[in-house]
């Protein structure tokens, strides 16, 4: 299931960027999911782990790859680390929910992120309840996020 | 620094042409659309010159800031404009924002998350727009991949932020950010309308104040100038009720479009604000035009007080000339 906690959260990656340069792996890119990914988000095509096909830089590695494209790597990878999920785009959004059916994953997020689904499941970690639409999403959104203001 | 400064960073295959006007700007939108390579080409300038095979021209000079000394690095830079990703997470502390204060620098931040310590325009709220066409004059292109930065947030003519769909047309409600003169103006204007008109004592509480209104059809009212950090959270309310927003710079720069107050100045003020406001003085504009409407009200009966509202604007004709510049919702017959 994908649980999220709305702000800070002790141990977590905040600079994905950086933290898939030095992490990631080329039996990463064997997974079919992540063929998937690269194609939704970026539109570009994987060929292998050196190699990917984007319609505007041409030939690129990994690490040229999108900032969203690549925490959604690190999630389903590293599924026992909890990364910021606000590098991610809406375009994000339906890939953050599909592995969440897969895995159990925990991310951060700090904005309020469009959910394309009409009904989805998630956990807010803050409090443990479950979302099912946007609605609630925004309930908890409302509840968690600037809570100083 | 002031004015509008075009930046154009180009390498083989891409080519970006950013506008910045204003001293900070946020670049969001979906992923891939190219931010994380826009920063790495500044970098990449930064570091190695036109060595690094990219090429980049602006008016002034384009820095990149990052990692744990920035402290030490931003205080040697001046009149330049500063290009920060989303990984830095300093972005939202209350350092960082004390040394935009008062900087000569200009800020672009890529990042989603609001700064709520930043007092940024939602209409700075960029996003990276591809312009590529498949053929140029009808000939083919040369397949580069050109993208320019537009407001990712629409609006109306009438400042209407994002008002497509918005489920009506007349409010059962107003509330506005401002507790006093704008609060006064709107007050007094919504009891022609014959409407309740609730403050929400500051932005921050904005949100909350829609949501705890009884009425279905609210009209939010805030200062468009610093209203960055507040616009998805207020969008996020259409989820409960019809929102529609309202968005003027500030009540005062309402005020000078209304034309009350005579002056040849204010028109070419107004025209292209961004010509006329240092950075180092105003951390945002909406203060840059309560100080003009205070300077060029003040030898006339309309002279302006912040803290309450002269109440010459409130005798009719002149809540008819603000009306004429504020959406049709507002205006009474």
């Amino acid at each position: 299931m994908l649980s999220i906690h709305l702000g800070d959260y002790p141990g977590s990656i905040y600079d994905t960027e950086t933290y898939f340069r030095n992490s990631y792996l080329d039996s990463w890119f064997e997974d079919p999911m992540a063929a998937q990914i690269i194609k939704s988000v970026d539109g570009s095509e994987l060929i292998g782990p050196h190699n990917i096909v984007s319609k505007q830089l041409g030939s690129i590695t990994p690490l040229e790859l999108s900032g969203g494209v690549k925490t959604l790597l690190l999630v389903r990878n590293i599924p026992n680390m909890v990364f910021n999920a606000s590098t991610c785009g809406d375009n994000c959004a339906r890939w953050l929910l599909k592995i969440g059916k897969e895995q159990d994953v925990l991310v951060t997020l700090y904005h309020i992120m469009k959910f394309p689904w009409k009904r989805f499941e998630i956990r807010i970690n803050n409090d443990g309840r479950i979302v099912r639409n946007m609605q609630e999403f925004v309930g908890a959104t409302n509840d968690f996020l600037d809570v100083d203001e | 620094m002031k004015g509008t400064h075009t930046v154009v960073v180009e390498r083989a295959k891409v080519k970006y042409t950013l506008t910045f006007k204003r001293n900070i700007s946020f670049i969001r939108g979906n992923s891939g659309t190219g931010k994380t390579t826009l920063i790495s080409m500044i970098r990449d300038y930064n570091d190695r010159g036109p060595e690094s095979g990219v090429t980049l021209s602006c008016d002034v000079p384009c820095e990149t800031l990052s990692g744990r000394r920035w402290e030490r690095e931003l205080s040697i830079i001046e009149d330049s404009i500063v290009f920060l990703d989303e990984g830095n997470e300093f972005i939202y502390s209350k350092d960082f924002a004390k040394d935009v204060n008062g900087s000569s620098n200009y800020y672009v931040l890529i990042s989603r998350r609001d700064a709520n310590e930043l007092p940024y325009s939602v209409d700075e709220i960029l996003k990276l727009v591809n312009t590529t066409s498949k053929t140029i004059n009808g000939r083919k292109s040369d397949r580069r991949f050109y993208s320019v930065t537009k407001p990712l947030y629409d609006h109306t003519a009438s400042m209407l932020y994002q008002d497509l769909n918005v489920g009506f047309e007349v409010p059962d409600a107003v509330v506005v950010e401002d507790s006093k003169s704008g609060y006064q103006f709107y007050n007094a204007l919504c009891n022609r309308l014959g409407i309740p008109c609730y403050t929400a004592t500051g932005v921050a509480n904005l949100k909350r104040t829609i949501h705890e209104c009884p009425e279905q059809n609210v009209l939010a009212i805030g200062d468009g100038a610093a209203f960055g950090p507040y616009i998805e959270k207020v969008l996020g309310q259409r989820v409960y009720k019809n929102v529609r927003l309202f968005l003027p710079e500030s009540f005062e720069w309402t005020l000078l479009q209304s034309g009350l107050i005579p002056s040849n100045d204010i028109p070419k003020i107004l025209k292209d604000p961004s010509s006329y406001i240092e950075s180092r003085d105003y951390l945002s504009w909406e203060r840059f035009f309560t100080d003009v409407l205070v300077k060029y009200s003040a030898d006339t009966r309309y002279a302006y007080k912040k803290a309450k509202l002269n109440e010459q604007y409130l005798r009719p004709q002149a809540m008819n000339a603000v009306a004429n510049v504020l959406p049709e919702c507002l205006k009474t017959d």
